[in-house]
């Protein structure tokens, strides 16, 4: 417990820096800004910002970068609430109940308790975070070649699961991810693999590139051939406490959504997207009154915002102590970090505790951060949402453009992205989610050596990844989950719900 | 016999994953492929290949016996062209004018439909990002790029 308090104080002594305290609070507006404004979403300003991350400390890098995703995921309620439209897809749920409670009159108690129920979210799930990664990272310390390969195996075929597209494209998203990833010199051979001569992918293909190409220009294509959607504000907020009734409706419900929200958010995947529904589910099988869902039901608020906050925060847990991203925006810091040089995995606990306490420490500050970014300033970003797109998607253009070409001041980096930038295009048209490709490419290297490494150890025998208990369980576990979310009758909820 | 494809979206997407599985795997054997306890480096490439075609094949025939017809839509094609070539342009550019001229080119191709209808606009968005993106860059972050050549 006091070498608990030690890497906490550890934590807050980095965060806490002038320097990373200001990175934390811009990672926060820009999270909640990104969250509020339709047509921008936290893995695509997540991929643009890349390259500038590269210039500053990867402590900072990622409690800015953390603080944007987890920042999107707390404001993304402001807009289903207020206009019945989801700032992100994890608030879908909260306009059910939101939307309706505004149109009482009430929008400022409900915007009131999500902002308290995802704080309160927020502090717990920091909490197991700091309880639960020491133990799990020593876990991991013992796995072997055979266990990380059954690791990351289980890490895509989950992620693929957890989609609401057709399972057989996303594992295929997830298989060209990691063929992308073979291009490039091979590390145990020195052969260069699929580079057709180009010198740009001599060292493998960009991975900025491929990041801004597949979600920033291919969301801002994607918006560009969309409607133009108006939107009125449908009341002004008059008071924002909530009444005596609402608190004592809301915080059971908190606490629920919190626990549903901070198991969910570990699963490889779309875990908080998940969270938010199963939290939804759960509130409306166990109330009192279920026919209140849809109308204005309190619950149907706090609980689901809860839990999309505790997961996104828990989200977090797979890739700083395993080094397995859990979902694209996941994927994307990962690949970072790999970029400054430092090799993810149960070891960055013990080899850069200041990043990973750091880290910690900034997710609990920026939570505090957010609670004032939320209430008292809710009405400047509503007024914000009046920015039409037109305005919003050059810049987005020129700071990707930028960016990847700052990485390596290489051309045709941008000439990749436009390239992707058009895949992402076709894969999206066709239903197909992009973000099984981006965790392939990321983790494609890895599974490439554990495999080999694996095969070698047991002179090519692959009975290895069976016969050793943990890599079993994982590969089990894996077809345990392709089972359960491949049966019919969850499938069509999910669809439903989807 | 016609064939009645239901989902093409799935359908398309199969034929493609299973083109660039075949791609992939005929590019595959021009490397060592090595056995399974000494892997060369063709050896995953040939892997996934081939787990490439057969997840193509299977989207494939899932997608030509679908309950549902999905058609394959809509594709707004002209933000596309225009996205793209502005990027592109951009790419071309900054190396051989420098900063400012790209990210004009980039704006004006970007915002092609505004520049019709309001060229003024454009033309403050134009000024406004490349004022801002050269402050930014060049003086504030001190980056190696041209200005202007």
């Amino acid at each position: 417990m006091s070498q608990l308090l030690d890497k906490l104080g550890l934590g807050f002594g980095v965060a806490l820096t002038l320097k990373n305290f200001l990175y934390c609070l811009l990672g926060a507006t820009l999270g909640t800004l990104v969250g509020v404004l339709p047509g921008l979403g936290p893995v695509t300003t997540i991929a643009m910002l890349l390259p500038i991350t590269f210039k500053i400390s990867p402590v900072a890098s990622l409690i800015m970068l953390s603080g944007i995703y987890y920042g999107a995921h707390h404001a993304g309620s402001t807009t289903a609430i207020m206009l019945n439209m989801p700032g992100e897809p994890t608030s879908v749920v909260i306009c059910i109940d939101g939307h309706p409670m505004a149109r009482q009159g009430r929008a400022g108690a409900a915007l009131c308790i999500s902002a308290l129920g995802s704080f309160f979210a927020g502090c717990v799930s920091v909490i197991v975070i700091a309880l639960f990664s020491p133990p799990l990272a020593d876990a991991a310390l013992l796995f072997g070649a055979p266990e990380y390969t059954s690791m990351i195996i289980m890490a895509l075929v989950t992620a693929s699961v957890l989609s609401s597209a057709s399972l057989i494209t996303t594992i295929a998203m997830a298989v060209l991810g990691v063929l992308i990833g073979t291009v490039g010199t091979d590390v145990n051979s020195g052969v260069v693999r699929f580079s057709f001569g180009a010198e740009g992918l001599a060292d493998g293909v960009s991975f900025v590139a491929v990041a801004v190409g597949l979600f920033a220009f291919a969301e801002v294509i994607l918006h560009l051939g969309a409607l133009e959607q108006r939107h009125r504000i449908t009341s002004r907020i008059r008071g924002l406490l909530p009444t005596r009734a609402d608190l004592s409706a809301a915080w059971k419900a908190i606490l629920r959504g919190t626990a549903v929200g901070a198991g969910f958010g570990i699963l490889p995947g779309t875990g908080p997207l998940i969270s938010s529904f199963a939290a939804y589910a759960l509130e409306k099988q166990i109330a009192a009154d279920p026919s209140r869902f849809g109308n204005g039901a309190i619950e149907g608020v706090a609980g689901p915002e809860a839990a999309n906050n505790a997961a996104a925060l828990t989200h977090f847990i797979p890739m700083l102590t395993l080094g397995i991203p859990a979902g694209a925006a996941m994927a994307l810091m990962l690949g970072a970090l790999m970029i400054q040089g430092i090799a993810p995995g149960p070891q960055v606990m013990t080899q850069h505790p200041d990043l990973f306490w750091g880290v910690v420490a900034s997710m609990w500050i920026g939570n505090m951060m957010l609670l004032v970014l939320n209430l008292p300033l809710v009405g400047v970003w509503v007024r914000l949402l009046a920015i039409p797109y037109r305005f919003l998607y050059p810049t987005i253009l020129v700071f990707c453009c930028i960016g990847v070409y700052s990485v390596s001041n290489s051309a045709f980096d941008v000439f990749l992205a436009a390239g992707f930038g058009l895949v992402g295009y076709v894969f999206k048209r066709l239903n197909c989610a992009p973000a099984p490709l981006i965790l392939g490419l990321v983790l494609g290297p890895v599974l490439e050596e554990n495999l080999r490494r694996s095969l070698l150890i047991s002179r090519g025998d692959p009975s290895v990844f069976f016969t050793r208990p943990i890599s079993l369980a994982m590969l089990l576990l894996a077809v345990a989950f392709v089972v359960i979310f491949s049966l019919p009758a969850l499938r069509r909820r999910r669809e439903a719900l989807t | 016999m016609r064939l009645r494809i239901a989902d093409r979206k799935e359908f398309s997407a199969g034929l493609i994953f299973t083109a660039i599985g075949l791609v992939a795997l005929g590019l595959s054997f021009e490397y060592r492929l090595g056995t399974a306890t000494r892997m060369g480096p063709g050896f995953f490439p040939l892997c996934l290949s081939v787990l490439l075609i057969v997840l193509g094949i299977a989207a494939a025939v899932r997608g030509l016996r679908a309950s549902m017809v999905e058609p394959l839509g809509r594709w707004p094609l002209v933000p596309l062209v225009f996205v793209m070539c502005g990027v592109i342009a951009f790419g071309l550019l900054i190396d051989w004018k420098g900063l400012a001229v790209a990210v004009l080119v980039l704006i004006v191709l970007a915002c092609y439909q505004r520049l019709r209808s309001r060229p003024l606009e454009v033309a403050l968005i134009a000024a406004l990002l490349i004022a801002m993106t050269v402050g930014l860059f060049i003086y504030g972050l001190g980056m190696p790029f041209y200005l202007y050549r």
